[in-house]
């Protein structure tokens, strides 16, 4: 559904509507925002320059909402129509180690150092643990590179405590994170190669998901955690998919994707169903997340090269639910550009630099160059099936 | 890469009464259309909000 632009007469404000409810941006806080009918309809009240009374009369004209209502919702809008801008920017979300990047280090020969690269951003990892360091040198041997001079040092040192042992990460010099058990360390160092290894290429725009190079095209899937991501595009994977992340739909300025190569994450419910497909699960070691979830890491057979997406694009928000669905019919509803936002900036997103109008309408451009879907499943067959249904 | 049609409403060589005009049917319209709904405004990108994605947490967490 294409979106109707509208310029207001405050002109830091510009509105994006469709047929059923709307965005306005603000162009000095530089901030994007959803808007329900009402709040539409408001805002263009406002911005005739009536104050609260004339706008709830105007509005009650035609609107079958209550004055309270109107009340409620216009004291909601008008807050929009502050001019200032806010105290911190986009690039504030850099991690701290990029922020203070100067230059790459050397790495000694013969250092205990695994050195590795993820996406042409590179790293030396060690770890005073023994044990760790083999753990984590083993894992993630597939992108070991032979590199003297690095972007990123990380280094575990251990503390003994009455209870037990405790780890501490730092990154070019840098505490990132302390007090951590065994367990939780390889999630926080996957974790920590992946956002540095986009943060710091030339990236537009990225969100929580994976983007699979599928068939002749790509498949992008979005979406909060736990939603079944991981397993699809484990399962993708071993039909033979390149991957380019299992995590990080990361946008360049031109819409390539980025490929950022590292082990997929898989939690311990799709730890039956890929056993099969990756034989190497069953004897794998566990790794948990502070919330409790318990992890396993696999390799995909191939990765994407970083290309520009050229053939056809799918975004595909998977949602796997437990419920009773009808086993021929897996639930697919398409998505509006809005919706997709939503949906997009919910499940997690990391704008690198500023967020102009340009740039917005962009965004907005290839969000609406893309079918986008939310898909309903409760078994893997369905989803794999309805995926190629949605590709004809 | 296909563009969206954004219909440019207010452009330099619009008419400035078509443009009042225009916005006042689309008050009316999305006036008429409101229904209660829970939340007036909702923020969707934002410098507060942006933060690097992870399996953890939802937006606005920086960390596990």
């Amino acid at each position: 559904m294409a979106l109707t632009k509208l310029a207001l007469k405050h002109t830091f404000l510009t509105l994006y509507i469709d047929e059923q409810q709307g965005m306005v941006f603000h162009h000095t806080k530089q901030a994007l925002f959803q808007l329900p009918a009402i709040s539409i309809s408001l805002i263009l009240a406002i911005d005739e320059g009536l104050n609260q009374k004339q706008v709830i009369e105007k509005i009650a004209q035609f609107s079958k909402l209550s004055t309270k209502q109107l009340v409620a919702y216009y004291q909601k809008v008008v807050p929009l129509f502050d001019a200032k801008a806010e105290l911190i920017g986009y690039k504030d979300g850099q991690y701290p180690e990029l922020q203070q990047f100067k230059k790459k280090q050397q790495v000694r020969v013969n250092s205990p150092y695994f050195t590795c690269q993820v996406a042409n951003v590179t790293f030396a990892i060690t770890a005073e643990f023994s044990p760790l360091f083999i753990e984590i040198s083993t894992l993630l041997s597939p992108c070991t590179a032979n590199i003297a001079e690095v972007d990123f040092v990380i280094e575990i040192t251990t503390q003994l405590t009455e209870k037990e042992q405790q780890f501490t990460i730092t990154c070019n010099g840098l505490m990132i994170e302390s007090d951590l058990n065994f367990d939780f360390v390889v999630p926080h160092i996957i974790d920590r190669l992946q956002i540095l290894a986009f943060q710091k290429n030339d990236y537009l725009i990225c969100f929580h998901g994976a983007a699979i190079q599928y068939k002749k095209g790509y498949l992008l899937l979005p979406g909060h955690s736990g939603a079944g991501k991981s397993t699809l595009t484990a399962l993708l994977a071993n039909n033979g998919h390149p991957i380019y992340s299992d995590e990080i739909i990361a946008l360049t300025n031109n819409f390539q994707l980025l490929s950022l190569q590292l082990p997929i994450a898989i939690k311990s419910g799709s730890w039956s169903l890929l056993e099969p497909s990756y034989p190497a699960l069953k004897n794998a070691l566990v790794w948990q997340r502070e919330d409790g979830r318990q992890l396993k890491y696999i390799w995909p057979s191939q990765f994407a090269i970083d290309a520009e997406i050229s053939g056809k694009i799918q975004l595909v928000s998977p949602n796997y639910t437990l419920l009773n669905i009808d086993e021929t019919r897996p639930l697919t509803q398409c998505l509006s550009v809005i919706d997709t936002l939503m949906l997009l900036t919910k499940g997690g997103y990391q704008l690198a630099d500023e967020l102009t109008s340009e740039k917005l309408d962009r965004i907005i451009a290839f969000i609406d160059a893309v079918p986008c879907a939310q898909l309903t499943f409760s078994t893997s067959d369905q989803a794999m099936s309805a995926l190629d249904s949605l590709w004809q | 890469m296909t563009q969206t049609q954004l219909k440019d409403l207010t452009t330099t060589k619009g008419v400035e009464g078509t443009t009042d005009q225009e916005r006042r049917k689309f008050m009316e319209k999305f006036g008429k259309l409101a229904l209660v709904t829970p939340v007036a405004v909702t923020a969707l990108m934002s410098p507060h909000t942006s933060a690097a994605p992870k399996s953890c947490g939802g937006n606005g967490r920086k960390k596990c």
